[in-house]
């Protein structure tokens, strides 16, 4: 039985996630973007704490590393916000500027919001099975 | 058995990758970062037909592990694809002047990384097999002084270049230059094929085809390509001369950002960077002269 506030796993849209690009480029593969979305959960769960600390710490070289691999791991995932977010604070991190450091909060914020989503998805994913 | 290495320690990049090589024949090694993958190909040169390898990573990245690579004479046959999403202009000319053989801008269609796989590991085999000819015909070649070679398809220039490039020092970056060189002699000299033109015949898969065509029209059927090698003390070199109106040449001898990730377009100034110690075009573009340092 699902819970109530639970993601369903095929209706709801969830944040950032453009489902009918993902659609377009696995056509026929839902368990195949299951298995990317799962990575993208996983491997990014921490991600948020380690871009805000370095944000905090102003180590932009750490910052400019985060930021580079959510960009592109969001490019292969058509999260476009979130690439462009990254990009903006890869760019800014590499010139050093000051706004990396409200961008790399800005970042965390948004991949927090996404791997919240991803996590409450793979919670209702479970109980469906 | 084919072995592949790939370094990126993005987990999605990972199950791309492994979708796309699943159910091949090949085994693929997994390295988290530079450090790791340099491990894994200090331990066994020989052992890996093709890196695929990202921009960043933690610990040593993959620019860095590409300079490594094309410092260590081990890695000349070593086909490396560098994908990345690194791709402002100075970032993928910094890349290609590396020595990446492929530079890939995430995000990519699987496929095309399919097909680059598979271009990679042709041409990792071109590269060895062009060493075992060096190394069975140099002394022959050392008694060359001059000769003069006519060709008129791009088959005959892929074989020719990598004979030619046997007797050089770096065989598989030289058969890489001259062929860029003959190609373009062929196909957009003596056959009037345009850039944009050559961009929709490649995506329709019908290059090799109009190419053919092109060469039995009455009009062509005469034209040849000419390439000269001259043995002057301490280098060699090659002139390619063609019959046709000549091209804007100057367009292509630095890498342009605008085209890294077309389908072509690279050749003159990859050729440039890696393969010569010079390269000059003369005239309106139908003659060609590039130079190999023997020492």
């Amino acid at each position: 039985m699902k819970k109530q506030g639970t993601v369903n796993p095929v209706n709801d849209q969830g944040p950032q996630i453009d489902w009918a690009a993902l659609e377009a480029q696995f056509p026929g593969r839902p368990q195949f973007v299951n298995r990317l979305l799962e990575a993208m959960r996983t491997s990014n769960a921490g991600r948020p704490g380690e871009l805000r600390a370095a944000a905090a710490a102003g180590d932009w070289d750490q910052l400019r590393l985060i930021a580079h691999g959510i960009r592109g791991t969001a490019s292969h995932l058509h999260l476009i916000a979130l690439r462009d977010l990254a990009a903006e604070t890869e760019t800014a991190a590499r010139a050093r500027d000051a706004s990396a450091q409200s961008l790399g909060c800005a970042l965390a914020d948004r991949l927090g919001a996404l791997v919240s989503f991803l996590d409450r998805r793979a919670a209702d994913m479970e109980e469906i099975r | 058995m084919t072995e592949l290495l790939v370094a990126d320690d993005e987990a999605v990049d990972l199950v791309l990758i492994s979708d796309l090589l699943e159910g091949r024949d090949f085994h693929v090694e997994l390295a988290v970062d530079g450090a790791q993958a340099w491990m894994l190909l200090d331990a066994d040169p020989e052992r890996f037909d093709t890196l695929i390898l990202d921009r960043f990573m933690p610990r040593m990245d993959g620019l860095e592990l590409l300079l490594k690579l094309k410092r260590d004479p081990r890695f000349e046959d070593l086909p490396v694809i560098m994908q990345t999403a690194a791709a402002s202009p100075d970032e993928v000319e910094e890349g290609l002047v590396a020595g990446a053989w492929y530079y890939l801008a995430k995000p990519y269609r699987i496929e095309a990384l399919g097909r680059i796989v598979d271009t990679a590991l042709r041409e990792r085999q071109n590269r060895l097999e062009l060493r075992r000819l060096r190394a069975e015909h140099s002394a022959v070649w050392e008694m060359v002084h001059q000769g003069v070679f006519r060709f008129r398809d791009i088959r005959q220039a892929r074989l020719l270049s990598a004979q030619l490039a046997v007797f050089t020092p770096k065989p598989s970056h030289v058969s890489m230059g001259l062929t860029e060189l003959m190609i373009n002699a062929v196909e957009h000299g003596n056959l009037g094929v345009g850039y944009d033109e050559k961009t929709r015949l490649l995506d329709e898969g019908i290059w090799l085809q109009e190419l053919d065509r092109r060469l039995a029209l009455p009009s062509n059927q005469d034209r040849f390509v000419q390439i000269t090698v001259l043995r002057e003390p301490g280098r060699l070199v090659f002139t390619v001369q063609d019959q046709g109106a000549g091209f804007e040449w100057g367009d292509y001898l630095e890498l342009d950002a605008e085209r890294a990730f077309d389908s072509h377009g690279r050749g003159i100034a990859m050729a440039r960077q890696l393969a010569f110690s010079s390269l000059d075009y003369l005239g309106a573009g139908n003659e060609v002269r590039a130079v190999v340092e023997l020492d």
